[in-house]
């Protein structure tokens, strides 16, 4: 079919339109995906020296890291253990709500995992979203994890 | 007008949008590094703060013995106690804190009040900053250390 010069022209200038478009939608995808924020997780400094002051601190004659180790390695769940992690929750709570300025952040949640083989134990408390600074302590046969949420 | 001219003019309107779309591009782009740029110097100044928080912590006139085992980041209270004493007496002793204008450490759990190891002369309205440490004191029955969870304090001079 012969198209007449007219109609050759409408098609070009509709091609050229179309290409246009997908040129705007390219190039929007482009900026949309390298302004949506990207949730980040680093390891803090800040948040290792919480963890390890932590652990280091003492309980019933041994580190609060010694007895969580025992505690995890052994899957043990007597009353000494179930202290031994009311005691953590405790001392993240009075270490987080103690200062504004821990960390330079507002801080919005906590989790505190600490594994052994297949046993892990699991504290957690506000809110878990949002970017994350992390800090892990391996101690003996055990590997503790302290993730802190930040908007 | 002629056809020629109203070509010309087209293509210079698309050539402009298509030059103020890539300046918007770039700007956004610009704003996008300023961003991450800003973040990687908070991220320095904090490191460097905290190893200068650590290395205070860490002053062979306040840290823990290696007894039974070295501690990173723990300060003896007896040898807090013991400073605080002789820095009253000795003021040659002040040049331990050169640059600073307060160092506390505060006890968060159990709960204590603050202990103020060194306050300079002159007020300052520098901003604080801490990091968590272990305070600590020589148990001599049991030849350990009883540890808590704490904060080191530091102002810094304006």
């Amino acid at each position: 079919m012969r198209l007449s010069p007219i109609n050759k022209k409408g098609q070009e200038e509709m091609a050229g339109f179309i290409l246009i478009i997908i040129m705007f939608i390219v190039m929007g995808m482009a900026f949309l995906f390298l302004a949506k924020p990207r949730l980040e997780t680093k390891k803090d400094l800040q948040a290792g020296n919480l963890l390890n002051s932590m652990l280091e601190s003492t309980e019933r004659g041994k580190t609060v890291g010694e007895n969580i180790e025992f505690c995890v390695s052994n899957n043990i769940q007597n009353q000494e253990c179930r202290d031994t992690f009311d005691g953590v929750s405790s001392r993240l709570n009075a270490a987080l709500s103690s200062s504004g300025l821990v960390l330079n952040r507002t801080l919005l949640g906590y989790v505190f995992n600490a594994t052994s083989g297949m046993t892990s134990r699991l504290i957690s408390n506000g809110t878990l979203m949002g970017n994350s600074l992390t800090a892990i302590s391996p101690k003996g046969k055990a590997e503790i994890t302290l993730k802190l949420y930040y908007p | 007008m002629k056809k020629a001219q109203m070509k010309i003019q087209e293509m210079a309107f698309v050539l402009l949008a298509l030059v103020l779309l890539a300046i918007i591009g770039f700007i956004f782009f610009l704003k996008l590094s300023q961003n991450k740029l800003v973040e990687s110097a908070t991220d320095i100044k904090t490191q460097t703060t905290l190893s200068l928080l650590e290395k205070l912590a860490n002053l062979p006139e306040l840290e823990c013995y290696c007894k039974p085992s070295c501690k990173a980041n723990c300060m003896d209270k007896d040898k807090i106690n013991s400073l605080k004493t002789m820095l009253q007496t000795n003021k040659n002793l002040e040049s331990l804190f050169q640059g600073l204008s307060s160092l506390k450490v505060k006890q968060i759990y159990p709960p204590e009040n603050e202990i103020v190891i060194y306050t300079s002369r002159t007020p300052s309205n520098a901003s604080s900053y801490q990091t968590f440490i272990n305070l600590c004191q020589y148990d001599t029955g049991r030849y350990t250390y009883d540890c808590n969870m704490a904060m080191i304090i530091a102002k810094g001079v304006s």
